[in-house]
């Protein structure tokens, strides 16, 4: 057991190093994360959830976005667990610029509250080591749909505003999240490390998180961890990296 | 420890709620407020007609016989034969004969054809169906002697001859003309205006003129116009041009309004040079851009095609309507002097709303120039712009800019 420690701690700063590769150095953003869930084991196999997730960015300054979530995980083997869920973002979409090819200011349209409508399933393998350590792989497709959005911008070459259409867009990411967790002899506190990969025909973000799980009680369970998020260039055009801090509580019953 | 999960709940509701109300509040948008606070901002002059009386130097003529402007100066002719013609309604009376010079009435209309050089033709009286026509072999003069004269069918003054044409306005005169709204067409002879000459047109004196256009353009020759110091004219038209002077137009000085509000107009307009060194001229143009079929015809208060030279006076362009200029030159301008303001308010469409659009070259080594534009460059120079060192100020923001020596 002694021996197999150092591996585990390697194989976490291996996840980080692999993490931090695809990390690009751009002026980065900060942002808070805070959440509350409650989960519902029906029975043996089937747990529900909800969760209400708020974020901010801009240096935890602005508002980004209130997400609500519902899911269902089964269980299909001991190691095995399929999931389903539903979310509900309401998003603080960032100003857009725009500019003519001299350089001078085309339109301008400020930040605007809109929503989207997400589905995804997962297939979670977990590998348990003594009941301390415990490796496991999340595949999640989600598919994300936007409607479209009338908002407003200015036309600085007519000096008037104006309303226009963000048109609705379709979705499709394959996450790929390989996380280790560890829980101490005789601790309430889980650690735990994860990485994780936003593929949409090309790797668009990566996440590394580092964490720890407060077990208060067995049926509740705070949060603490910190999130590095880097794009690679996604479609979205508005998110950049982004160093946030999480934290959540969670219900069990 | 269910009371001690439950003040731990509370406590986390509480910094849940703490750190809601700390983070998210403020929005992370660029502050445009300055920049589209100038992209709206309103020009700083009101353009109008200015009526009010202007202090000028005395005219000196010209008095030297090889200078090439000295045959514009009606002193250095001597006009002593004189044909006065007075309308009266339908009628007209007139007083004087020259020989070479036969007077043709019909009701008000009246026709001249001179072969005689030197006639001055001095016209009073009020006519609301009348006219005067010129055919001439030599230069003349038309002295304007309080005379109102409306002609429903063509030019209130028509002059066929391609030699100079003086018109004299007397001091304490007001003189009106105004042509219909359709022309009835001569063959083989041109009417461009209710006030129209194949020649040079010169005005002098100190009296006033207001012409009102509204089949045709205002004043046009098919040579050139000047207008010396002294006059006050007002012209207004609403089918055509205000001024055109086809080979150039000299402003020297006098007070000169202009309105023309069709589409496609200009306010002044010469397809040769305009030259502008005094007076206080203020042109405004309201019609939107002329379209015939792929053509497009944008308005201008000042449209030149060759070169524009301003040395001295006060220039008022305004352009109200759709892709209107205040200034269009197709070649270069030169500014050494004058107070020049433009304005361009109108939208972008069919045309280019500029205050200033100079195709080639602009240089300015003296007075001052405002220039604004609503919708588009209020300085528009695809040559060269200079501007001379010695300037006090350069002021350009989006809308507007601002020179001045």
């Amino acid at each position: 057991m002694g021996r197999r420690k150092p591996k585990l701690i390697r194989l976490l700063v291996l996840m980080l190093l692999v993490g931090s590769v695809a990390l690009p150095v751009k002026a980065d953003d900060s942002g808070l994360i805070i959440s509350v869930g409650a989960d519902k084991k029906v029975n043996k196999k089937l747990t529900l959830g909800t969760e209400l997730e708020w974020r901010t960015r801009n240096n935890w300054r602005t508002a980004d976005r209130l997400a609500l979530s519902l899911d269902a995980q089964y269980r299909l083997l001991p190691w095995l667990k399929a999931g389903a869920g539903y979310v509900l973002l309401v998003d603080n979409n960032p100003e857009k610029i725009s500019y003519h090819t001299g350089g001078d200011l085309n339109n301008w349209r400020p930040s605007y509250w809109g929503t989207r409508h997400r589905l995804n399933a997962t297939l979670t393998g977990t590998y348990t080591y003594k009941k301390r350590f415990s490796v496991s792989l999340r595949e999640r497709y989600q598919f994300t749909w936007r409607p479209t959005h009338t908002t407003r911008r200015y036309d600085f070459d007519n000096a008037y505003w104006e309303d226009t259409d963000v048109d609705s867009r379709c979705k499709h990411v394959l996450r790929s999240r390989l996380k280790l967790e560890y829980n101490p002899r005789k601790c309430p506190v889980d650690f735990w490390s994860s990485v994780e990969f936003f593929n949409a025909l090309r790797l668009e973000k990566t996440r590394v998180q580092v964490g720890a799980d407060y077990k208060i009680q067995k049926k509740h369970t705070l949060s603490l961890y910190y999130r590095y998020q880097a794009v690679n260039g996604d479609d979205d055009e508005t998110e950049t990296d982004m160093h946030m801090v999480g934290l959540g509580y969670n219900f069990k019953f | 420890m269910k009371s001690v999960i439950k003040h731990i709940i509370i406590a986390m509701a509480a910094g849940i709620t703490i750190m809601l109300a700390a983070t998210g509040c403020q929005k992370d948008d660029t502050n445009f407020d300055e920049v589209i606070a100038e992209y709206e901002a309103q020009p700083d002059i009101n353009i109008e007609w200015d009526n009010s009386a202007l202090a000028e130097a005395p005219d000196e003529p010209v008095t030297d016989e090889t200078d090439e402007f000295f045959n514009d100066y009606v002193e250095n002719t001597n006009f002593s034969n004189t044909i006065a013609i007075d309308y009266n309604g339908n009628s007209v009376t007139v007083s004087g004969t020259v020989g070479g010079v036969m007077v043709e009435t019909d009701g008000a209309h009246v026709t001249v054809t001179s072969a005689k050089g030197h006639v001055n033709y001095i016209l009073s009286g009020s006519t609301t169906n009348g006219s005067f026509k010129i055919y001439s072999f030599n230069k003349y003069c038309i002295t304007l002697n309080g005379v109102s004269i409306t002609n429903p069918a063509g030019a209130a003054i028509n002059s066929q001859s391609s030699k100079s044409c003086y018109i004299v306005l007397p001091e304490g005169t007001d003189n009106h003309l105004a042509d219909g709204a359709t022309y009835t067409e001569v063959e083989l002879e041109d009417q461009k205006a209710a006030l129209f000459s194949e020649g040079q047109i010169i005005f002098s004196g100190s009296g006033s003129l207001t012409v009102n256009a509204t089949g045709k353009a205002g004043i046009t020759s098919d040579d050139y116009i000047r207008f010396r110091p002294g006059p006050h004219i007002n012209v207004t038209s609403t089918a055509g041009n205000g001024v055109k002077g086809k080979d150039a137009v000299f402003i020297d000085g006098g007070v000169l309004n202009i309105t023309a509000s069709a589409s496609g107009a200009k306010g002044i307009n010469s397809e040769g040079l305009v030259n502008v060194r005094g007076g206080r001229t203020t042109a405004i143009t309201t019609g939107s851009t002329r379209i015939e079929g792929t053509d497009t015809t944008t308005c201008a208060a000042l449209k030149v095609d060759s070169v524009l030279n301003i040395s001295a006076g006060t220039l008022r362009l305004k352009a109200t309507g759709e892709g209107g200029k205040g200034i269009n030159c197709n070649q270069s301008i030169t500014l050494s002097g004058g107070d020049v303001a433009v304005v361009a308010t109108g939208i972008k469409e069919a045309g280019s709303p500029k205050g200033v659009k100079c195709d080639q070259n602009m240089t300015m080594t003296g007075g001052h120039l405002y220039s604004y534009s609503a919708w588009a460059a209020p300085l528009d120079v695809n040559g060269i712009l200079t501007v001379a060192s010695n300037r006090t100020r350069y002021e350009t923001k989006k809308r507007s800019i601002n020179i001045l020596f």
